[in-house]
């Protein structure tokens, strides 16, 4: 069902907001609206209810979209052990450097990348959960991963040496 | 590249404080969402589709995806000792550090044609999922605590000065340039030569992956531990305070989000890898196209078809496709082999190299009787930064359940 289904994914995207006291609250929200319009609902329904949980979200008071929200939650919610594991795992640049990397960008550019790595969304559906165009997301995305690889190269050779990207194992490793 | 980092850099906390709001919140949840509705009666049923046992069935799957026992699946017991790159040199009986470049590029490219060969034999099998059991080794390194207080402390700095000044993107850049110096520094100042010791994790995983769109993924981490190429390495991790290297707890986590089969290739999924083409001609044109589409500016086609290569050779591809893979393969003339080896489940195979342009080498090591995928590796400088063995994979009918052979 809908909300078994999709529960931990939508409070996964809206953690990287909010603590969990608020990202649950938000969540329950979401699928109360969800449920309120069962007959409306997309075939594709994730996009939707990131869509939805996105906007509840900037209604909360506690939700402050300042840019560098979503990268602060991302190292907070980074662990030390996979610090660790990162550092000498792929030899391209350090996990901190690399979220570090992470805040010379826009903070909607970083949300196309979720979006489209974490999450697998195709263009469209990103776009519907940003409410923006499709075409709009294609050069969030694309400017996102150009400056990403620009910044990440400067940092490899600064820091260390110099490396090239070493491939990750596989796509879902993370 | 960049798509793959950072598709590493989502944090596993996320999983978990999902999966422990979703246990406690949803029969609250649910229970303020059904008593809120107008009309209950269709609706209701529609939101629960067809699961009537709900809450018996997946509280209990809920329980069972976070317990998990280790020691169900050991590991090949080859699979303990240390891979390290020195230990895992190529016999050499066909190609070999004597024979000359032209002789091993060679050997690579008919071995390649002749696995195309014998792919294109084997049988095209299905199920409702694509289950994977790999052995991974990666080098592990504990930094001290002093360390991460000194990173806490420049990311609050840098954070600062952000919000202080940093409107422009050229002066977010500068800004994180500076500090990333600073870093640098910081590293150097707790260890000048480098970290003291070397160390490797090393742990298996199993993943299923559901044919159909929308059906649940597992992923399985087990039998992990921490091995040290050699006594002193031990010796001096004691030295430092013997610090954790690995978390003890194994991890299964479930989902159904959609997934690439592919970072390299988002456009691969589950459900479209089966219809790849299944002529040389064809699927070079695929590849080609795709890598001309790929954002990173120092992009090198043969590693990206390297990647490529290890993603589709351990998914459920057709025979035709995986012998139009082989046949690909050996158009490249970046690839070489030197020849027998074995992998470090203990099983032989031949082995294939990419060298990247700073020098990295990119292995395979492929059945010569199969044209299955063994193992892959990372090498730089003479020391493996990654290392997987493939020990199983193949379709199996139900979540948790290995396939039958």
């Amino acid at each position: 069902m809908l909300y078994d289904r999709y529960y931990r994914n939508v409070l996964g995207y809206v953690l990287l907001r909010v603590g969990q006291n608020v990202a649950e609250d938000v969540c329950s929200e979401t699928f109360l609206v969800a449920w309120r319009r069962l007959d409306e609902l997309p075939e594709q329904v994730l996009p939707w209810l990131l869509g939805v949980a996105r906007n509840r979200l900037a209604k909360h008071r506690e939700v402050r979209y300042r840019r560098t929200d979503l990268v602060e939650r991302i190292a907070a919610l980074t662990s030390e052990q996979e610090h660790v594991a990162w550092d000498v795992a792929e030899h391209v640049v350090d996990r901190e450097q690399a979220v570090s990397a992470l805040r010379a960008l826009p903070e909607k550019d970083v949300e196309a990348m979720i979006l489209a790595t974490w999450y697998g969304l195709t263009p469209d559906q990103a776009a519907t959960v940003m409410g923006c165009s499709p075409r709009a997301f294609n050069v969030r995305l694309h400017r996102a991963r150009k400056r990403l690889t620009g910044r990440l190269h400067q940092e490899a050779g600064a820091a260390r040496r110099p490396v090239r990207g070493t491939p990750g194992l596989f796509a879902e490793e993370s | 590249m960049t798509d793959r980092m950072f598709a590493r850099l989502r944090p596993g906390k996320l999983d978990e404080l999902a999966e422990e709001s979703y246990r406690r919140r949803r029969r609250e949840d649910l229970a303020r969402t059904f008593s809120s509705t107008r009309n209950p009666t269709p609706t209701w049923r529609a939101f629960m589709a067809r699961r009537p046992m709900f809450l018996l069935a997946t509280g209990a799957v809920a329980a069972g995806a976070v317990v998990v026992s280790t020691g169900v699946l050991s590991g090949s017991p080859a699979g303990r000792t240390p891979p390290v790159a020195a230990e895992s040199t190529p016999r050499g009986t066909t190609g070999g550090t004597g024979a000359s470049p032209a002789a091993t590029r060679i050997d690579a490219r008919s071995f390649l044609l002749a696995a195309a060969d014998t792919a294109l034999r084997e049988p095209a099998t299905s199920g409702h999922y694509w289950y994977v059991r790999q052995r991974t080794t990666h080098p592990t390194f504990r930094w001290p605590e002093k360390f991460w207080t000194g990173v806490r402390e420049l990311q609050r700095q840098e954070q600062a000065e952000v919000d202080r000044t940093g409107a422009k993107d050229d002066e977010l850049v500068a800004i994180n340039e500076k500090y990333n110096k600073k870093l640098a520094l910081l590293r150097e100042s707790i260890y000048p030569d480098g970290p003291p010791y070397k160390a490797y994790v090393v742990q298996s995983e199993e993943r299923w992956r559901p044919k159909r769109a929308g059906g649940t993924h597992r992923v399985k981490s087990e039998d992990r531990e921490v091995v040290f190429p050699t006594p002193q390495d031990e010796a001096t991790w004691k030295k430092e305070g013997a610090p954790k290297l690995l978390e003890d707890k194994p991890k299964s986590v479930d989902d159904d989000l959609p997934r690439p089969l592919s970072i390299s290739n988002m456009d691969i999924t589950m459900q479209n890898v089966g219809a790849l083409p299944g002529s040389k001609k064809a699927l070079a044109g695929r590849l080609r196209a795709r890598f001309a589409k790929l954002p990173d500016p120092h992009k090198e086609f043969d590693l990206y078809l390297w990647q490529t290569a290890v993603d589709l050779m351990t998914a459920p591809t057709t025979p035709g496709t995986r012998a139009a893979l082989f046949q690909v393969l050996a158009d490249q003339p970046g690839i070489t082999s030197s020849g027998e080896t074995e992998d470090t489940a203990g099983r032989e195979g031949v082995s294939l190299a990419v060298k990247s342009g700073d020098g990295a080498e990119f292995q395979l090591v492929i059945n010569e009787d199969t044209a299955e995928l063994l193992e892959y590796a990372v090498v730089e400088k003479g020391e493996d930064t990654a290392r997987v063995t493939f020990e199983e994979f193949g379709w199996t009918d139900k979540l948790g359940r290995r396939p039958h052979r």
